[in-house]
């Protein structure tokens, strides 16, 4: 059977552990060739790295911090080295540090912006000539339900959420010349391994409600429920979709 | 409603600005007009019409509380009007334009927030209005960096309900349609929604600094003290329209 992306080349950031792997994995079971950075925990982007390869598909995993240009540039280098172009750029990696306004110093702010919203724009400025290059080429950024929702658990990181969603306009706007897509993805809670000593991010108790309110329905999501969504945004069939904001939530918006 | 009652408008640069502090004065409020430093690096500190301090800097504007709490009791509310519309093409900017739309944009209200929002938090009185843009939904084509900015902002302000509205600490966004003055700035051959305003503007015009001005002095009143976390689209139905009829 012909698989969805056979011999088309990704990036993926963060594409080493929770979301972002299980990104990785879907992308190279459809055939793509995948390079994902890692900037935290080497250990899960290699563990993920040789699940797509025992699975038979193809990857590479690199250390890269995308609040930095150098370190970009030479992601996309070693992208187009080893697979000669880029088709698709998933931007995924972010920071969440879980702090309210009055725990935030100046310095995170910086850093936050520099990583969730200057790391995608740098690497979608750096993806672009060879982008431009591409049959069909993609670019999708995950972004967050609290980007039109707040959270209550890290106002910067709604920030940054906000500011993809109009990064994302503005580059499907004006790559549209270039026959370039360009969609974000709103994931709601997601079932993700946490690293030893990490803890969820709710930070203000939730509220105790009587039995009598059924919200069986509510369940979080997983990575694959946000990477089936990156797979058809991927693919030729999403070729008349751009500037969209889908929401993978299971409906959790509506309460 | 407006007896020993302070606004800090932090950019008094902006179009709307002159017309926000004179409704405002009418209503008896003190208006404290603040000049961020962006191309005047001029002396910081208190100038012949205010106040000079940079807005995206956490140092400046604690000495710009720290001044204002030593003459006064203090700022009731708060009024972002950082708009620095930078032209740019995502293909193109520079690392530290980048990081300058951002700044000037987004961090000023983040910064300004921080200061003056725990200020009145703490006193458990006063409201927040950030005079933001349809460009926080509405692609620019021409001002990308700006329009990421302000789409951080708004996601602000909706954080910032929450959290400081607990402490009875109102935030709310203005999302206004371009002024004339800023028209020039946003002409773009990527989106007609510039070219096409006074065909498609329902009202046959541009918005109007008193228009601006009189939602602030609404939203600051006692008759908007339920709304809160709210998006008030000032546009004369500008975006009601879709593609490019």
């Amino acid at each position: 059977m012909v698989k969805l992306l056979e011999g088309r080349t990704a990036i993926v950031t963060g594409g080493g552990k929770g979301i972002g792997a299980g990104i990785s994995k879907a992308l190279a079971a459809e055939g793509a060739n995948v390079l994902f950075n890692y900037n935290s925990n080497p250990d899960m982007a290699e563990r993920t790295a040789a699940d797509i390869r025992e699975a038979g598909g193809t990857a590479f995993t690199m250390y890269v911090d995308v609040a930095d240009r150098d370190q970009v540039d030479a992601m996309i280098a070693k992208t187009v080295e080893l697979y000669g172009g880029i088709d698709i750029l998933v931007n995924n990696a972010a920071w969440q540090p879980n702090m309210d306004i009055d725990e935030y110093t100046e310095e995170d702010y910086d850093r936050i912006m520099d990583i969730n919203l200057g790391g995608y724009f740098r690497c979608m400025q750096a993806a672009l000539p060879y982008l431009k290059n591409s049959q069909c080429p993609r670019i999708i950024n995950i972004s967050s339900v609290h980007g039109i929702r707040p959270g209550d658990f890290d106002v910067c990181y709604s920030m940054t959420k906000g500011g993809i969603k109009m990064l994302t306009r503005e580059a499907a706007l004006e790559f549209a010349q270039y026959g370039i897509t360009v969609n974000e993805i709103l994931p709601g809670g997601t079932k993700i391994e946490f690293k030893s000593g990490q803890t969820h991010p709710f930070k203000h108790k939730r509220i105790e409600r009587p039995r009598k309110y059924d919200l069986s329905f509510m369940k979080p999501g997983t990575p694959e429920d946000v990477a089936n969504i990156v797979i058809f945004l991927a693919s030729e069939k999403s070729h008349h979709i751009s500037g969209a904001s889908i929401i993978v939530d299971g409906g959790a918006i509506l309460l | 409603m407006g007896t020993n009652r302070t606004a800090l408008i932090t950019d008094a640069s902006h179009p709307a600005a002159a017309a926000i502090a004179a409704r405002l004065e009418s209503e008896g409020i003190t208006v404290i007009n603040n000049y961020p430093r962006r191309s005047d690096k001029g002396a910081i500190g208190e100038v012949s019409n205010g106040y000079a301090f940079d807005t995206w800097s956490l140092a400046d504007m604690k000495m710009l509380l720290d001044t204002i709490i030593s003459k006064r009791s203090g700022v009731s509310y708060l009024i972002h009007t950082d708009n620095v519309i930078l032209r740019s093409k995502l293909e193109d900017i520079s690392e530290q334009d980048f990081k300058k739309a951002l700044d000037y944009n987004a961090k000023s209200a983040f910064i300004t927030t921080k200061v003056f929002g725990e200020h009145m938090a703490q006193k458990r009185d006063g409201a927040i209005i950030y005079l933001s843009t349809l460009h926080d939904e509405k692609p620019t084509g021409c001002a990308f960096a700006y329009s990421t900015a302000k789409g951080a902002v708004k996601m602000l302000c909706k954080e910032i309900a929450l959290f400081y509205g607990r402490k009875g600490v109102r935030a709310n966004v203005i999302e206004a349609d371009y002024m004339e003055e800023q028209r020039e700035l946003l002409d773009s051959f990527l989106s007609p929604f510039n070219y096409d305003a006074e065909t498609k503007i329902p009202l046959k015009r541009l918005v109007k600094a008193e228009d601006i001005a009189g939602v602030v002095s609404f939203l600051i009143s006692k008759d908007a003290a339920f709304i809160n976390g709210a998006d008030i689209r000032l546009d004369g139905g500008h975006m009601l329209y879709y593609g490019d009829r």
